[in-house]
């Protein structure tokens, strides 16, 4: 068969299909014989509107709703039946003696008349000149996802998927080739069925909160597709939000035809194991007195002990001498539990071609892996399909989303209470339950007040919601089969809220006398568009117009409050008026809008060489003092070259095609509104009358010269398919430079201000992207199809104004309260800056060490001008002193420092690059397996060459005295009977251990998971159901790398430019094992 | 019909988008500057953001911390709060220190804006005399702010007015010199002095008055009498400021209480002896932490966090009782020698033991709490109402006593020390030995001002780091093995500002 076969083919169908559509009701004359039969996939999914055809006639039919097919043969013709269906192999059978003949379709490839969903319009697959990655309802059926975010991971070439933690709801983000700003979103525009959602919709956390998803709420199982808009000939139509890619959703619409009720219901159980192996009750009390006795070494034991100087004496119940302990509490046992998830899909659609109509509804819970912790989450779509006269047609979409986040804070970011951390840092001496009551314990033995991390985690009440109505319409009037006219209007209206009530049993409730922290953030978002659509062929010349304009109006109001006091606590949230103070209360209004003015032009000549030429002009009243008005301009050739004559011939391309594309976008999502206006805040303060006044006081230094960054990216792209598209690959090549880099720059305290907004600098961004598929086997019975995507980017900071670095932010204000990163001009973004560890101090580098002189050892140097000087032989961070030296900053066993200036004094001008949060590639594996009723599909991940700082190590892996540690730790660390230069295992963290990250922390977070593993039995012949599905996934199922850490995904500080690849005592990702059901009828 | 209506709404998408270039904002949550500074009250607003700047706890113990507990009395039987006093704030939680820095500098930039702007409003025009009362509030405060960075920093970064650009010259400007930033401060507070109000109309107390003009302006002049400067020539500047202060308490509206444990009282907040203070209110977060940690646990004078059995947290070690006389007031009143616990009511007794008995109740190496931050009414350990003073009337007489002394006119020094230790019932005296002096007026200082946040101060004027750090017995005791080391003669500049300015150098030896 030839291609040219296939066209053909392909044309007749297309034109009957429209028929079919149209006159479902056709009948035919009965004439002799006559066949019937059943379409259907592979899977036993009934195929309407299928096509069948008498070979070498021009005689044929179409399936009805339920694949059923009735054709009559003309005499004196082949006998052979063709049977076609638009994306699935035709497939020829010979007619026998039976009437019947029921037939299999083998899905395509991939079609090239898929359609991708572009901005303003669509095309097909085939036409696309930009950089667009797809993804399809079929590549994420059984697959387990708890969001919408989640499911783009490892699907797409170019995409970086990295998520805070495994907490349910938490922050998770995208980047689009890498990263193209340094602000601190580098979230991507998200587009939902035309309309841009907003992602800065979350209300104000509490204190020490970490982020959470914006797209929490929406429901994963609505997805038609998903397209992912990379370079700049895609997104420039979205112009000055376009700068950290574009992701389009489509959700899936009504389909024709009657009524069709399909339901999947799944449960999971999660588990974490025990992420952290902390040491029991003799080894802290020995860890805790050998801190004590290592820096008094020429005091012994029992006179320390007498001197009342070892903390674990024997003096106590709860400071027992170590030989003397019990195990204690394992705390970490008490926090972490088996994870449950359930949900239930259903979506009910149909109709005719007047009115179509789908609705879809979705529950899912999920219990988390620490106590208490619990996602919810309930959706209801609802989309109509009307057709209103002859011209005009309306497609509509209202959804109602609520989701539920009921948290546990785990990572203390910066506090102290954090689930994870606070059982990090309790004394194992501390019982789990007072003896007496059966309570769990709120004071340890002598009556001190402890931070018990199970009543930190069940008796604060910390929920966040989030309901929002997400409402589009889309009116298109089709003045002629070639000009459409498209109308839009988009309402997109939340309310997110936070409450965290922490009654008198928590620490901090216990401080307030019951504490109950509210905040809200509503968000509308109003959007309209009208743009035309011309498409018309004249004879070799195909051209594909858009022009419209748009216009999106943001209104935010946030407000949080403080109420304190509460009389009993029992009613929380539920009965304010127990409260007797409300403080802190603070609420803000503000706009931000944009009109726009935009216009795409695709022009095709002879089927081979494709021009897309795209702008947009648009405004943001973010730089109303400024320059508000930008123009986006792009520009994309492709060349189909398969279809020159001289590739034509070889059998084996069945596709070539080259694409080359260049344009610019913009962003602004590094400053706020009112950024070039100068304004002043509003606060109050107590006088010692005591009464509050009003005070204000400038809330910025303003810019009134910021302006959008700009990207300028070449885009160089190839795909080539072989063996009639059974193998796919394509290859992209791109370079991005950003200018004008919008930030937010923190600048020296000094000033009175932290940071002033200003456009500087510039980043470059090159990548590869590869995608290969291939079909190993596609058979009716049995079929592998594997895809391999593989990503390398890097992007570099070129240059910074005149900065010569740019910090990252603050780690933990109680803690480190430095920033982890700086990132240089000539080098890749957020590198980790810190100490580098050369070694441990031995007891021979000191002075008199069994004397208890710790100043370290000097010898003699001479310098240039032969002056003799002693200098001590390392740097420490005390130096050298007239007494005895530091014990605390020079004991054996602490960490030496590189003295980077050599200056003999170990301090911040020491710090020095320590390790490269970015990746050196990273890919996703997807292989799908049928044999027979079976299907298998076997998800791979990984990333390779990031760094991850862990900061765990700091906390539990280094022997802070602040903390419990790990058993590991315990085990190898430096201790006068076990010396060594082990730089991983010291004898305690000294004085830089929690306030200067070092080269210890940092771990290699390569990782190779298997994500997921599926299978699926469909059964057959059910009665009701047309199909019935049980599927069995197992999640996160293996996971290889050498990260010492509970898990390599992760980024507790967040996926910003600057602070990505930090372990911060991060709720864990589980393994998830999800049994699920597919009923459809 | 249809295609009518949908024309028309075309037609309206199409008429919002008509691109004018103007793209104007609608602010609603704050005040546009281009049109403040035009009545009292907005004046008044911009110069109480600057109160604002000191808002909530944590300026209060970050001074508490690096001020007061360097007086070698200063203890604490909790570990990470014993640090401060075994000087290892620096490595342990140097963020108090970028803290400080921060609040500081937020204060400073604030007065900055009001001492730019307040001139060129037409309300400075027409009401001159009055618009001169708010410029002199915000040179006070930025004198203050200045004051108190450059004795913890030494050099530091001088901004006199409102930061308005990315400049890099003037966002990354280096430290100036300490004589220099003396030099500013004293020409605010010269201004200050002469243009101050002795008392506000439109607020209470609370707000820096006449008084506080001359006060800081004598402490400023005796500070840098001291070291490092030591402009010797300054004690008599310090003597013209604060004699009139001292001598006419009526014109001033001041007052020496006759009470001395009623200066300090919850219900005596803002009294005439009260120089200065940071008004801390139930309301709003705006409290203080410290009676919480300065008050024995189980005590009905610290607060909810105490009655839950925390507290307690700093304390003075029991020599510091050796230096009054039996019958001194401070003695009697100073400090917290039984109390009722308010769970079971048992009447826990002070007892004097050395530092080193072991166990956690009142007592032992937890020292004695001292009674300058009793409020049992707090809901929350960190809104107490009771204000941080920072200075008071009594000082004004000690600053004027030690002003003559070292002027070497040891005589004239002798009435005002004599007025500060008649209230509280301490004996006369007489030596006019200027060596001898030196020592009773800096014992006299411990005595009336300890854990005022004033300490650190003192001991860097008067030169005796060294001695304080080898003499602190909390030090001793807990870091036995670490020697003095000449850097502790000044804090360390802010690690994380160092980051961010090139042009910003350490102080030696950190």
């Amino acid at each position: 068969m030839t291609r040219t076969y296939n066209y053909h083919f392909n044309d007749i169908l297309k034109k009957t299909l429209f028929l079919v559509l149209i006159c479902i009701s056709f009948g035919m004359q009965a004439q002799t014989p006559t066949i019937k039969g059943k379409i259907t996939s592979v899977e036993g999914d009934p195929l309407p509107g299928a096509f069948v055809l008498q070979k070498g006639t021009k005689n044929g039919t179409s399936t009805d709703f339920n694949g059923n097919y009735k054709l009559t043969l003309l005499p004196n013709q082949g006998k052979i039946l063709v049977f076609s269906y638009l994306g699935y192999k035709n497939t020829e059978k010979a007619v026998g003696a039976s009437t019947t003949l029921n037939v299999k379709l083998v899905e395509e490839s991939q079609s090239l008349d898929e359609i991708v969903i572009i901005g303003y319009g669509q095309e097909k697959r085939k036409d696309v000149t930009g950089a667009i990655s797809s993804i399809k309802a079929k590549d994420l059926e059984d697959q387990f996802y708890t969001n919408i975010t989640e499911t783009i991971q490892g699907q797409a070439s170019g995409v970086f998927v990295s998520s805070d933690s495994g907490e349910p709801g938490g922050g998770i983000s995208i980047n689009i080739r890498g990263i193209n700003s340094i602000t601190g979103s580098t979230q991507p525009l998200y587009v939902l069925n035309g309309i841009p959602l907003g992602t800065d919709t979350q209300a104000a956390g509490d204190l020490y909160f970490t982020g959470t998803n914006p797209l929490a709420s929406l429901n994963p199982d609505d997805i038609q597709s998903i397209e992912i808009l990379k370079d700049a000939s895609a997104t420039a139509i979205y112009g000055a939000r376009a700068g950290n890619g574009v992701v389009l959703i489509t959700t899936k619409e009504a389909k024709i035809g009657k009524v069709k009720i399909s339901t999947n219901i799944r449960t999971s159980i999660s588990s974490i194991g025990t992420p952290y192996n902390l040491m029991v009750g003799g080894q802290y009390a020995q860890f805790r007195n050998d801190i004590v006795t290592l820096q008094n070494p020429q005091t012994s034991f029992d006179d320390l002990l007498a001197d009342n100087r070892i903390p674990f004496d024997g003096r106590s119940i709860d400071r027992p001498l170590p030989e003397n302990a019990r195990d204690g509490t394992r705390f970490m046992d008490a926090i972490f539990r088996q994870g449950v998830n359930r949900s239930a899909n259903m979506t009910v659609s149909g109709g005719n071609e007047d009115l179509s109509q789908l609705l879809s509804v979705n529950f899912n819970e999920n219990e988390g892996n620490i106590i208490n912790s619990k996602f919810q989450r309930v959706n209801l779509r609802y989309n109509s399909k009307m057709k209103i006269g002859e011209k005009f047609k309306l497609n509509s979409n209202i959804q109602l989303n609520y989701a539920r986040n009921q948290r546990v804070q785990t990572s203390a970011r910066t506090g102290l209470s954090g689930v994870v951390f606070t059982a990090m840092r309790i004394s194992p001496f501390v019982r789990l339950l007072d003896p007496e009551t059966g309570d769990f314990n709120q004071f340890s033995e002598d009556g001190q007040m402890i931070t018990n991390p199970v009543i930190e985690a069940t008796e604060s009440d910390n929920v966040q919601k989030d309901k929002r109505l997400i409402f589009s319409t889309n009116g298109v009037y089709e003045f002629t089969s070639d000009l459409k006219w498209t109308n839009r209007i988009g309402y997109n209206a939340g309310i997110n809220t936070n409450q965290v009530f922490n009654n008198k049993k928590t620490v901090v409730g216990g401080n307030s006398s019951g504490r109950l922290f509210l905040a809200e953030a509503e968000n509308n978002r109003f959007t309209a568009e009208s743009f035309l659509n011309f498409n018309k062929r004249f004879d070799k010349h195909r051209v594909n117009a858009t022009a419209g304009a748009s216009y999106t109006d943001i209104t935010a109001f946030r407000k949080r409050e403080l109420y304190t006091d509460f009389t009993f606590d029992d009613l929380g949230i539920d009965a304010l008026q127990l409260a007797s103070t409300s403080q802190n209360f603070i609420s803000i209004r503000t706009n931000n809008y944009y009109k726009s003015l935009l216009y795409r032009l695709n022009y095709t000549f002879n089927d081979r060489y494709t021009l897309t030429t795209t702008g947009r002009y648009d405004g943001d009243s973010k730089f109303s003092q400024g320059e508000p008005w930008g123009f986006f301009p792009s520009a994309a050739l492709s060349w189909d070259a398969h279809k020159e004559k001289f590739i034509r011939d070889v059998r084996a391309i069945s596709l070539l095609k080259f694409k080359v594309s260049y344009g610019q976008v913009g962003s602004s999502n590094g400053v706020g509104p009112y950024s070039t206006l100068d304004t002043y805040n509003i606060s109050n303060i107590g006088l010692t009358d005591n009464n509050l006044y009003t005070g204000t006081f400038p809330s910025r230094i303003s810019n009134r010269n910021l302006t959008w960054e700009t990207s300028t990216t070449l885009n160089l792209g190839l795909n080539a398919n072989f063996f009639r598209n059974r193998l796919r690959t394509s290859v992209d090549v791109y370079e991005r430079v950003t200018e004008n880099l919008l930030n937010n720059q923190q600048i020296p305290r000094q000033t009175g201000f932290n940071s002033i907004p200003i456009n500087d600098g510039e980043l470059n961004n090159r990548g590869i992207e590869v995608d290969i598929a291939y079909d190993v086997f596609k058979e009716e019975n049995f079929s592998w199809t594997t895809k391999l995507n593989w990503t390398k980017s890097r992007t570099i900071l070129e240059e910074y104004g005149s900065n010569e670095f740019l910090n990252g932010p603050n780690v933990g204000a109680n803690f480190f309260g430095i920033g982890a990163t700086r990132t240089y001009p000539g080098r890749q973004l957020g590198e980790f800056y810190g100490y580098k560890v050369i070694g441990l101090i031995q007891p021979g580098d000191l002075v008199d060490y069994a004397a208890g002189n710790f100043n370290i050892r000097t010898e003699e140097v001479t310098d240039e001008d032969g002056v003799v000087t002693q200098q001590q032989i390392f740097a420490t961070t005390a130096r050298n002193n007239n007494g005895n030296g530091a014990p605390g900053a020079n004991s054996p066993g602490l960490w030496k420092f590189e003295d980077v200036d050599g200056n003999g004094l170990i301090n911040q001008e020491d710090r020095q690059t320590i390790g490269n949060p970015n990746p050196d590639f990273f890919f996703g594996w997807n292989n799908q397996f049928r044999v027979g009723d079976f299907n298998i599909s076997m998800f791979v991940q990984g990333s390779v060459g990031n760094d991850i700082m862990n900061l765990n190590r700091a906390f539990i892996g280094s022997g802070w005295s602040g903390a419990n540690g790990t058993q590991n730790y315990y085990n190898n660390r430096w201790t006068v009977d076990n010396q060594h230069n082990d730089v991983r295992y010291p004898s305690f963290n000294g004085p830089t251990g929690i306030t200067v990250p070092n080269s210890v922390f940092i771990e290699d977070g390569s990782y190779v998971r298997l994500k997921n593993l599926s299978v699926r039995y469909n059964l057959k012949g059910i009665k009701f159901f047309s199909n019935v599905g049980i599927v069995f996934t197992g999640t996160n199922l293996v996971t290889i790398t050498n990260y010492t850490g509970p898990d390599p995904e992760v980024s507790t500080n967040g996926n910003g430019a600057l602070n990505r690849g930090i372990d911060y005592s991060a709720f864990p990702r589980p393994k998830v094992y999800t049994l699920g059901l597919n009923l459809t009828f | 019909m249809k295609l009518k209506k949908l024309l028309i709404l075309g037609i309206i998408f199409i008429g919002l988008l008509s691109c004018d270039t103007e793209l104007e904002e609608e602010i609603f949550s704050t005040y546009s500057a281009g049109n403040f500074f035009q009545n009292e009250e907005q004046l008044q607003a911009q110069n109480l953001g600057i109160y604002e700047a000191f808002r909530h706890v944590v300026w209060e113990q970050d001074m508490y911390f690096l001020v007061s507990m360097t007086s070698k009395y200063a203890t604490s039987r909790v570990p990470s709060f014993a640090w401060h006093a075994a000087y290892q704030t620096p490595d342990r939680q140097p963020v108090r220190y970028s803290r400080l820095w921060d609040i500081g500098y937020r204060a400073i930039a604030r007065a900055n804006t009001v001492i730019k702007n307040v001139p060129l409003s037409n309300f400075y025009a027409e009401n001159t005399e009055l618009a001169k009362q708010y410029v002199a509030e915000a040179r006070w405060m930025r004198a203050y702010s200045y004051f108190q960075l450059t004795q913890l920093f030494g050099d530091i970064p001088l901004y006199t007015e409102p930061v308005e650009s990315a400049d890099p010259a003037i966002l990354l400007k280096p430290r100036s010199a300490t004589q220099d930033i003396y030099n500013l401060i004293i020409e605010d507070l010269e201004f200050a002095k002469d243009n101050l109000p002795v008392s506000w109309n439109k607020t209470g107390t609370g707000r820096v008055t006449k008084a506080g003009g001359a006060f800081l302006l004598g402490k400023v002049y005796l500070t840098s009498a001291g070291f490092p400067l030591q402009i010797t020539a300054n004690y008599q500047k310090a003597i013209d400021a604060l004699k009139p202060l001292a001598d006419n308490p009526t014109a001033y509206d001041v007052e020496l209480l006759s009470d001395w444990k009623s200066v300090f009282s919850i219900d005596n907040e803002g009294n005439k002896e009260v120089i200065f203070a940071h008004g801390n209110i139930y309301e709003n977060l705006l409290g203080s932490v410290l009676p919480f940690w300065t008050n024995p646990q189980f005590s009905e004078f610290g607060g909810i966090q105490s009655r839950n059995g925390s507290g307690y947290q700093i304390a003075w070690h029991p020599n510091l009782l050796d230096l009054y006389e039996a019958d001194d007031d401070r003695l009697v009143d100073g400090f917290t020698y039984s109390y009722r616990r308010i769970n079971n009511n048992a009447l826990i007794t002070y007892r004097p033991t050395p530092l080193n008995v072991g166990g956690l109740t009142y007592g032992g190496r937890n020292g004695i709490s001292g009674t300058k931050y009793q409020d049992g009414g707090a809901i929350g350990n960190v809104i107490h109402s009771k204000d941080h003073i920072v200075y008071r009337y009594v000082d004004a007489f000690l600053m004027l006593a030690e002003a003559y002394n070292e002027n070497g006119n040891p005589a004239a020094a002798l009435p005002y020390l004599k007025t500060a230790r008649d209230r509280v019932k301490a004996t006369v005296i007489n030596t006019t030995d200027q060596d001898a002096l030196r020592i009773i007026l800096r014992e006299e200082r411990i005595r009336e001002l300890y854990a005022e946040m004033g300490e650190l101060f003192d001991i860097r004027r008067w030169n005796i780091a060294e001695e304080e750090y080898n003499n602190h017995l909390l030090r001793q005791w807990r870091n036995p093995n670490q020697g003095w080391d000449e850097k502790f003669k000044l804090s360390p500049i802010p690690l994380v500002e160092l980051g961010k300015n090139p042009n910003l150098t350490q102080n030696t030896g950190w």
